[in-house]
């Protein structure tokens, strides 16, 4: 079985030593507020540069559900979300450890994330190579009708507006176009310069926006030192076992689902799995006040939700989130092209990465129950501390990119443009993943007009593309009239970053 | 308005797009086998033009950001200001000084107004050589560098 294969590679020394790497950086980026995957996997992309494929992304993705875990500690401990999708565990785990019983909450959240990352990884192991065969099966207009769902799933339920998603996804297009034509060769918005030739770099570009932009923002913002609450008895009472594990489950199943949708989030998951157990609850008025379901159930499917992300990765070649497209370009940059012929042309790495998974959330799971406490006092360390690390490490990555300093001039750029938008609260995150599509979008749209004699018609001929377009116009409807009725709630923060 | 932010990035934004419209009228928009070099940044530039145009609109009626709010203020502004400084001095240097002395400046200005200068240049100097041993031999990556190797 090639999933046996995968193991034997996965557990090699070497691949072992960069999946406990991975995962330690992944809990380090999660318990750092201020620090999330995208920013953790960008940062990290430079080291890779010398290595082979397969540790190389190990360690990518190692980091990329680590930070799921790590983002528990700092919600229970000191009501701050480590990153994103942790923001829900705030509201029942932190008033847990406020009852003595800080333990518990990071036990179960550690359970339920076990539990749910392996579970979603069976569900790439079988979801995979069907889905993959599948795809075999589709053409450019279902491949720009996919990329056009993440986008508008981006734009239409993320940030504070639609307009404002709109316009940093138009402006991550744009980017796109700059340099050479792939389809006639041509060069486009280059005015002249050389080293716009080959186009814009998405590591110098995603350094600046997610690495600079990130410091200048924390630079403003005053430390504070934090009390860590007692870590007790990691498990639950008995009576609570049996309502925790229905939790569990039923955040594995909907993490995994919504992972699957491209342009969906981290966050989505963990949202509804708190509706949704709060709203199933027999008593729903101990939400809020330290209900274990409450944190079992959002920590179980944000973690579910990796797995069920990468699919779309490994099987179709689409990046369902800003994090995932930092893999995506990952996968480029060590000669891999994501979509259905990787199962079949590099089955070897596939299947190593997906190994590695498994065993990454077994280091995960021991190093989170019994290292809580340690994990909190990572958190206490101030930020500033951490400021100029961060910021040589961008510039390494920038530079080694093309060995220019024109790439470290345009992370520059890109990071007080990056400042400047948050500020006005235009989203980056549509940026990056729009940016890394870009190419990917013309593509199939210019072939898909081609094939249908230039009728824009020609893609509701095709009923795949015609339900995914129709979907993606009720998504963009919703999400403008949530927007106008302000209804965005949690979503309306920039996340994953 | 003038101190409205949004009005500000608005006009930027309408430059970009006009910028963009500009160049991609020089490419060609269609040709016989299908659409050309021009036709997705022409689609792209008038409906980011259009969207940008909203975005105005929404500025000025419902979320006024002040300009004077964009800048740091007080320590923040100092932090932020040396950052940026030690960036571009490493872009202008380190071709020619190498790695050490480059990186070794940016850290010193991010750090000499947290720690006493002396432990601040020691420090800088200190990670600015490690980082070039890591990168270069256990990564494999390599660092910029002057005549001397560092």
């Amino acid at each position: 079985m090639p999933l046996i294969q995968g193991f034997s590679t996965a557990m090699t020394g070497w691949n072992l030593f960069y999946c406990l790497l991975g995962v330690t950086i992944g809990m380090l980026v999660g318990v750092l507020p201020g620090l999330g995957p995208t920013t953790g996997i960008a940062l990290l992309l430079p080291i890779t540069f010398s290595m082979d494929a397969i540790p190389a992304i190990i360690m990518l993705s190692g980091i990329y559900y680590g930070a799921m875990y790590g983002g528990t500690v700092t919600s229970v401990l000191i009501n701050t979300p480590g990153e994103a999708a942790s923001v829900t565990t705030c509201f029942d785990g932190y008033p847990m450890a406020r009852q003595g019983r800080a333990g518990t909450a990071l036990g179960v959240a550690g359970i339920g994330s076990f539990i749910g990352g392996t579970v979603s990884m069976f569900g790439i192991v079988f979801v995979g190579p069907p889905l993959a065969e599948m795809a075999l099966g589709f053409g450019p207009p279902e491949f720009f009708a996919l990329m056009v769902v993440g986008l508008v799933m981006v734009v239409g339920l993320m940030g504070k507006s639609v307009i404002r998603g709109l316009i940093s996804m138009l402006i991550g297009l744009s980017l796109s176009l700059v340099g050479m034509d792939p389809l006639t060769g041509n060069l486009r918005f280059t005015f002249g310069e050389p080293n716009l030739v080959e186009g814009l770099d998405f590591v110098v570009i995603s350094m600046g926006l997610f690495g600079i932009s990130e410091v200048m923002l924390g630079m403003e913002i005053a430390a504070h030192t934090a009390v860590l609450p007692k870590v007790g008895k990691l498990l639950p009472e008995r009576e609570e076992w049996v309502p925790t594990l229905k939790a569990i489950l039923r955040g594995t199943g909907l993490g995994f689902v919504i992972g699957l949708i491209p342009g969906s989030n981290s966050v989505i998951p963990a949202i509804l799995s708190y509706s949704i157990e709060k709203k199933l609850a027999k008593d729903p008025s101990r939400f809020g006040k330290g209900a274990i379901e409450g944190v079992a159930g959002p920590e179980t499917a944000n973690n579910s939700y990796c797995g069920g992300a990468l699919i779309p990765l490994f099987t179709i070649g689409i990046p369902s989130s800003p994090t995932i497209a930092i893999l995506f370009g990952a996968f480029i940059m060590h000669g891999l092209t994501p979509g259905p012929m990787l199962f079949q042309n590099n089955a070897n790495f596939v299947w190593a990465v997906i190994a590695s998974m498994f065993i990454g959330n077994v280091m995960l799971l021991i190093m989170n129950l019994p290292m809580a406490r340690m994990w909190g006092k990572v958190a206490t360390i101030p930020a500033s501390y951490m400021y100029p690390g961060i910021v040589i490490i961008s510039v390494i990555g920038a530079y080694c990119t093309g060995n220019r300093v024109w790439d470290i001039g345009i992370m520059i750029i890109f990071g007080v443009i990056g400042y400047i938008m948050k500020k006005i609260d235009i989203p980056m995150a549509p940026i990056v993943l729009t940016f890394v599509l870009g190419k990917m979008i013309e593509n199939s749209l210019v072939q898909s007009l081609i094939y249908f004699y230039g009728s824009v018609l020609g893609f509701f001929t095709r009923p795949l593309a015609c339900v995914l377009l129709v979907l993606a116009l009720l998504i963009f409807v919703g999400g403008a009239i949530a927007g106008v009725r302000n209804k965005r709630g949690m979503l309306a923060e920039d996340i994953e970053v | 308005m003038k101190g409205n932010a949004g009005v500000w990035a608005g006009v930027a934004l309408l430059v970009f797009s006009g910028v963009l419209l500009q160049q991609s009228l020089q490419l060609e928009y269609a040709n016989s086998l299908g659409p050309g070099p021009g036709f997705l940044p022409r689609w792209l530039s008038g409906i980011l033009m259009a969207v940008t145009l909203l975005y105005l609109w929404d500025s000025i009626r419902h979320e006024v950001i002040r300009v004077a709010d964009l800048w740091p203020k007080g320590d923040a502004r100092y932090d932020i200001g040396l950052m940026l400084l030690g960036l571009v001095l490493f872009a202008l240097l380190v071709e020619t000084t190498g790695f050490v002395i480059a990186g070794s400046q940016l850290i010193f200005l991010m750090t000499v107004r947290k720690f006493r200068w002396q432990y601040a240049a020691v420090a800088s100097v200190g990670i600015a050589v490690m980082l070039l041993l890591a990168f270069e031999k256990l990564l494999g990556v390599a660092l910029p560098v002057n005549e001397f190797g560092w």
